[in-house]
């Protein structure tokens, strides 16, 4: 008899954390995360995801982690030096985005970085004579594969190693897009390629815009 | 008389034709020092009523040159090479950014925006072609368009 009672007892309790979790999860889809996505295309809202701490090397030999995304409007860009076609094309076209950014006073706290994903070949050296050739000011980052995934896997970057004709002589796939990370170091966009320079400053600043209205 | 000849010194357009091939606005990408590879673009027109194939390409600038496109697969970019670019009877093809590139390993000199690259293409049918590519910036288009 008593063990009849728990047992229903237990049922019921089972049907209300049931009914509870049931409407808590028809709650969150009828009512999504204010304020509702704007419509910028890119924007990945609501619930950017928040980079942790992750380290590499710079072109110039310094050390680069979330400390220097941190005030700044960050353009992440992954690819290789040994890249003759996408990368340079990218590269290019982010010139021409921090140009024109600069030319609307909009360029201060804004940062382009290109992130190696090739950091055996692609030393600091290396880096400095491909980034420094598209702008000075573009930050390369390079060290060791550790140090490489501790940022692409947080971003979803993905690369493999395709074929070569010898050891030292191969290509890398590798993901495309541009990535803009917002002054708190939270993944805000994706500008997916190939890189339209209008369509990029556009959407760069209206998403802006739209976080500076959040608070 | 004298302006005719000038114009044709001067003309924006190099085209370089052999009997059943032409091609036009041959470039190379100056790229950055470092970099160990650069990319070429140019245009084929065959004329023939022939199927051609270029089979190779080469520079006395260049260890090798090989053919690659640019693929994008659900937002991954890859290099595939090309053995050869079929060129239909009475077609044309494009070597552009972000698709088909000649891909140019290891120049002997390095190569600054304004320079002339010497290429020789050859074909399936036994033909060759030489031709002269200018350096240019990647951004040119940008600037100059």
């Amino acid at each position: 008899m008593n063990n009849r009672v728990v047992l229903i007892a237990a049922i019921m309790a089972g049907f209300l954390a049931l009914g509870a979790g049931l409407g808590m999860y028809t709650a969150r889809l009828q009512a999504p995360a204010t304020p509702a996505h704007p419509g910028i295309e890119g924007l990945l809202w609501p619930n950017p995801k928040q980079i942790g701490p992750f380290s590499a090397v710079t072109q110039h030999g310094g050390n680069f982690g979330l400390g220097e995304l941190a005030g700044k409007w960050s353009f992440l860009f992954f690819g290789y030096t040994h890249c003759p076609d996408i990368c340079p094309l990218t590269l290019t076209a982010l010139n021409e985005v921090y140009r024109e950014l600069a030319q609307a006073d909009a360029a201060g706290n804004v940062q382009i970085v290109f992130v190696t994903v090739d950091p055996e070949r692609d030393t600091p050296e290396q880096l400095a004579g491909y980034v420094n050739y598209f702008n000075s000011d573009f930050i390369g980052l390079g060290g060791t594969r550790e140090q490489i995934e501790s940022l692409t896997r947080q971003i979803g970057v993905v690369s493999m190693r395709g074929n070569g004709t010898s050891p030292d002589d191969y290509t890398v796939d590798h993901t495309a897009a541009v990535f803009l990370l917002d002054p708190a170091a939270r993944l805000v966009g994706l500008f997916s390629a190939p890189q339209v320079v209008e369509d990029a400053v556009t959407r760069f600043l209206a998403i802006r815009d739209f976080l500076g209205k959040q608070g | 008389m004298r302006l005719t000849v000038l114009s044709f010194l001067f003309l924006p357009v190099l085209v370089f034709s052999g009997d059943d091939i032409a091609i036009s606005n041959a470039w190379i990408s100056e790229g950055p020092p470092t970099a160990r590879v650069t990319a070429g673009y140019m245009d084929i027109v065959n004329n023939s009523d022939e199927h051609i194939d270029l089979v190779a390409a080469g520079s006395s600038l260049f260890e090798r040159v090989e053919f690659h496109l640019t693929m994008m697969e659900k937002g991954v970019a890859s290099m595939q090479k090309q053995d050869v670019i079929p060129l239909p009877a009475r077609s044309s093809f494009s070597f552009a950014p972000g698709r088909y590139h000649l891909m140019l390993f290891d120049s002997s000199v390095p190569l600054k925006a304004g320079d002339v690259v010497p290429l020789r293409l050859t074909f399936s049918n036994g033909k060759s072609l030489d031709i002269a590519a200018e350096v240019r910036r990647s951004d040119f288009q940008h600037t100059h368009h």
